[in-house]
């Protein structure tokens, strides 16, 4: 069976396909599983936030207000508080409003129906909106509540609200309308790296004798990592830049790898800080430096067809 | 002139690729409605991630969605899977039926259906291999599985080809002294 003709045979099974129109479909869909998962992260905060026993204050310590477009960009903050006059303002379905700062003074804003995106420009404390791109609306999903919250969000912006951001919370300020939100850090979460090198000290070590190590950081909160046999798991916490796991592990006999493995498991539950450069993870424990790329930076391929 | 909007670059890409990577997803399924929601799920990953995809390789990334996917749901349906039979595609084959032959149809409805006798990890080396003109290491980093394992299925879902469909052998002039090659 030659090559050449079994790929005419698929070839002919693939040809009447007819062409599908998803692309447009595929970005709403994407839009709104964002959203939901801003509800989900707003909603956890706003949890936090009662628990501490400052639900509804509004933070008060000085931020910075002069922060240029540059300090935002690749940023996305979600509500955790909304208040006007003071009192609790609620939201629509539960659906935190989010800012998303794509690049220089492009911002994204989403309220519960469509996705507005325009250019905004930090300035003297205030987010002076310069002009606005577009409006998308999802119209399967934009009850009259929605609609009207986009159109709240909209006027607030248009209205140059001040804004502090201390930290990872963004106070932006209209008249008497206070929006709290906090960012939303899903630079690790649904990606998958693989070691290129460890050092020690400084000086490249050769402790993963050719085997890569797999990390993978699920949308669960959950770390799965390997060097090819054993699965190590666990949820994982991010915060402060530090790896916190709890791992567990399968039970494969893998003389091969064993050694490696074990190194692994111990330098994972050391708590390493973690820095993402790019498409680089760094993982830092004492003299011990983990470098891993991101799985999507792969040679790209495009087939020809 | 502003510059494009993420939406704008992702719907382009999208429409330009979705019709090659649905014909790849339909082989992979066998079934066109299955195709359709999986290709609905890769697209709507990559949008997803499309700011960190949009400058690196979004179509390979899709591809590797619409593989593993197949392989989990399969895994999920194996005891009702049959043997595919193409009905979806029959208005479209009435409607080309004019120009093409009887003797290509037949080719392909025994094509189609030795496919959905291969096993999903199969199908999907065959798949890659040679209808998406992959190499064997970029077929192994879609599927996850070393360059040996690309090997020896491609080679087990050939002789499976063969042996469970005679008459395709019949059709296309078997050669087994000319096994296809990395």
């Amino acid at each position: 069976m030659s090559e050449q003709r079994v790929r005419d045979l698929l070839d002919e099974v693939a040809r009447p396909v007819p062409p599908p129109d998803l692309a447009e479909q595929a970005w709403r869909r994407a839009g709104r599983i964002r959203h939901r998962r801003l509800a989900v992260a707003g909603a956890a905060a706003t949890v936090a936030a009662v628990v501490a026993g400052i639900a509804f204050l509004v933070p008060t310590p000085r931020g910075d207000e002069t922060l240029t477009a540059q300090d935002l960009r690749g940023r996305t903050f979600a509500s955790t508080i909304v208040t006007e006059n003071g009192r609790a303002r609620e939201l629509a379905d539960d659906m935190p409003i989010s800012l998303e700062f794509t690049s220089n003074e492009r911002f994204e804003g989403l309220a519960g129906c469509g996705a507005m995106t325009g250019q905004v420009r930090p300035e003297d404390g205030r987010l002076d909106l310069i002009r606005w791109d577009r409006a998308t609306t999802a119209a399967a999903y934009c009850t009259a509540e929605r609609t009207a919250q986009d159109q709240w969000l909209a006027t607030l912006l248009e209205a140059e609200p001040s804004y502090r951001l201390t930290g990872e919370t963004l106070v932006v300020t209209s008249g008497t309308t206070t929006i709290v939100l906090r960012e939303f850090d899903e630079t690790l979460v649904d990606r998958a790296f693989l070691s290129t090198e460890v050092s020690v000290g400084g000086k490249r070590s050769d402790v993963l004798g050719g085997v890569r190590v797999r990390l993978a950081f699920a949308r669960d909160g959950e770390l799965q990592a390997g060097v090819g046999c054993n699965e190590l798991s666990g949820p994982a916490d991010l915060s402060d830049h530090r790896l916190r796991v709890r791992l567990g592990t399968t039970d494969m006999s893998c003389g091969a790898v064993r050694a490696q493995e074990s190194w692994l498991g111990e330098f994972l539950r050391s708590e390493p800080a973690w820095q993402l450069d790019g498409h680089t993870l760094v993982l830092t424990s004492g003299e011990v430096e983990l470098r891993l790329v991101d799985v999507e930076t792969r040679e790209p391929f495009t087939p020809v067809r | 002139m502003p510059d494009p909007t993420a939406e704008e670059t992702f719907t382009a890409w999208a429409a330009a690729r979705q019709h090659a990577l649905l014909r790849t997803a339909y082989l992979l399924t066998g079934d066109l409605h299955k195709a359709e929601d999986l290709l609905q799920d890769a697209l709507t990953k990559v949008a997803q991630r499309w700011r960190r995809l949009s400058s690196g390789n979004p179509e390979g990334y899709a591809r590797t969605i619409l593989v593993r996917t197949n392989v989990s749901w399969w895994r999920g349906i194996r005891r009702e899977q049959v043997v595919g039979e193409l009905p979806e595609l029959e208005s479209a084959e009435a409607a080309g039926a004019a120009a093409e032959s009887a003797e290509s149809v037949e080719r392909r409805l025994v094509m189609a259906r030795a496919l959905a006798k291969l096993p999903p990890r199969q199908r999907a080396v065959l798949v890659l291999r040679y209808y998406d003109d992959l190499t064997e290491r970029q077929t192994a980093d879609i599927l996850g599985v070393s360059v040996g394992t690309v090997k020896s299925q491609a080679h087990a879902a050939l002789r499976k080809l063969r042996t469970e469909s005679p008459e395709l052998a019949e059709l296309i002039g078997s050669t087994q002294e000319n096994e296809v090659s990395s």
